[in-house]
């Protein structure tokens, strides 16, 4: 199942990617292969960044006794809320013409860093920074991307 | 018995002070939490609730007749004609996608009521409703912000909605995420239905 669910989270990334390449291509001032590697690669990047940082940090917690193994989600079924996302960003592209995929994938970033923050409890108990972090790194990543995409576009 | 008058009439006045106190806080955290609707055992006044999308739809439609308007393609009836329809299609679209959510969670197998369910697909609207609005503040300032705000808030109306239903069906991974894609296609087809009537 967690293979499954990696294939898919992959997928996602190579689609956001090749949709990006088209717009990138078509309507911005660099080539394909650019918007697609580079959309590849930090999509990528910010997933095994959040996704190791969220394991870690939930295993340290349960080592600590601070909280019980059964109180975490799978990370991977967080990032999951992203299919929907893929799926209207490709609708949008090809039915609406809303060529807009950086927004989609911007706002992926920040409402999964939130997810994954809330998943560590943010907003219960005390607040701490360690349950913040994928939150902050999320709203971090999608102002990082918006910037790449003005260089792009 | 004139300083009694008064003091129940002061009492009357607190309670009733604190009463809509209670209800705006009720409200409020219904609106910032909307899938705890799904588990209240009370009977929600969904055709209340479903104002809420129709009145963030509406500011989404105004913002795209302002930003047509604004690269000359629309004149204000027609910006007129769209807002209306956004106000209009919005309530009956979000209540029809309820009540279809209604059927296939029951025909899974899930105990959820109509109403609990079109309330909190209505109040996964909030979200939606600040983007727009915050949207709309841009485009005052001569930004053509409609695109832009809608999306976000459509995506962060799906969220709550992923949440709820993953927390009726936790054994379930893939559900969740189908029937949010379902509920998404389906707001972004009516958002399409809606400019291919006004435009």
């Amino acid at each position: 199942m967690p293979k499954l669910k990696l294939i898919i989270i992959t997928t996602i990334f190579t689609v956001f990617a090749f949709f990006m390449g088209l717009q990138v291509s078509r309507y911005g001032m660099r080539s394909f292969f650019t918007g697609f590697f580079i959309t590849l690669l930090f999509g990528l990047t910010v997933f095994l960044l959040q996704t190791i940082y969220y394991i870690m940090t939930s295993k340290k917690f349960v080592n600590d006794g601070y909280s019980n193994i059964d109180d975490y989600q799978s990370p991977l079924d967080i990032w999951l809320i992203a299919i929907p996302f893929t799926v209207l960003m490709i609708l949008s592209y090809v039915w609406l013409h809303w060529y807009m995929v950086q927004i989609y994938y911007c706002t992926m970033f920040a409402l999964i860093g939130m997810l994954l923050g809330n998943g560590l409890g943010r907003g219960a108990k005390r607040w701490s920074i360690r349950k913040s972090l994928p939150f902050f790194f999320g709203v971090v990543a999608s102002t990082l991307f918006s910037l790449i995409m003005d260089w792009m576009i | 018995m004139g300083y009694i008058m008064d003091e129940n009439t002061s009492q009357t006045t607190n309670h009733k002070e604190d009463s809509i106190l209670k209800k705006i806080k009720y409200m409020l955290l219904f609106a910032l939490n909307p899938m705890a609707v799904l588990k209240e055992e009370k009977i929600h006044k969904w055709y209340l609730h479903l104002i809420l999308p129709a009145v963030g739809w509406m500011i989404f439609f105004l913002q795209v007749g302002l930003d047509k308007n604004r690269n000359g393609y629309f004149a204000t009836g027609k910006i007129i004609l769209l807002t209306s329809m956004g106000l209009i299609i919005g309530y009956i679209a979000v209540g029809l996608i309820g009540a279809l959510l209604t059927l296939i969670l029951a025909s899974l197998g899930k105990k959820t009521r109509l109403d609990q369910v079109i309330s909190s697909i209505a109040l996964s609207h909030t979200y939606m409703t600040f983007s727009v609005i915050l949207g709309l503040i841009y485009n005052l300032f001569g930004y053509n912000s409609a695109a832009t705000f809608g999306i976000t808030g459509l995506l962060c109306t799906l969220l709550p909605i992923y949440a709820g239903i993953r927390s009726l069906s936790k054994r379930s991974t893939f559900l969740a995420p189908i029937l949010a894609t379902v509920v998404g296609v389906l707001l972004l087809a009516s958002w399409q239905l809606i400019m291919y009537i006004s435009f």
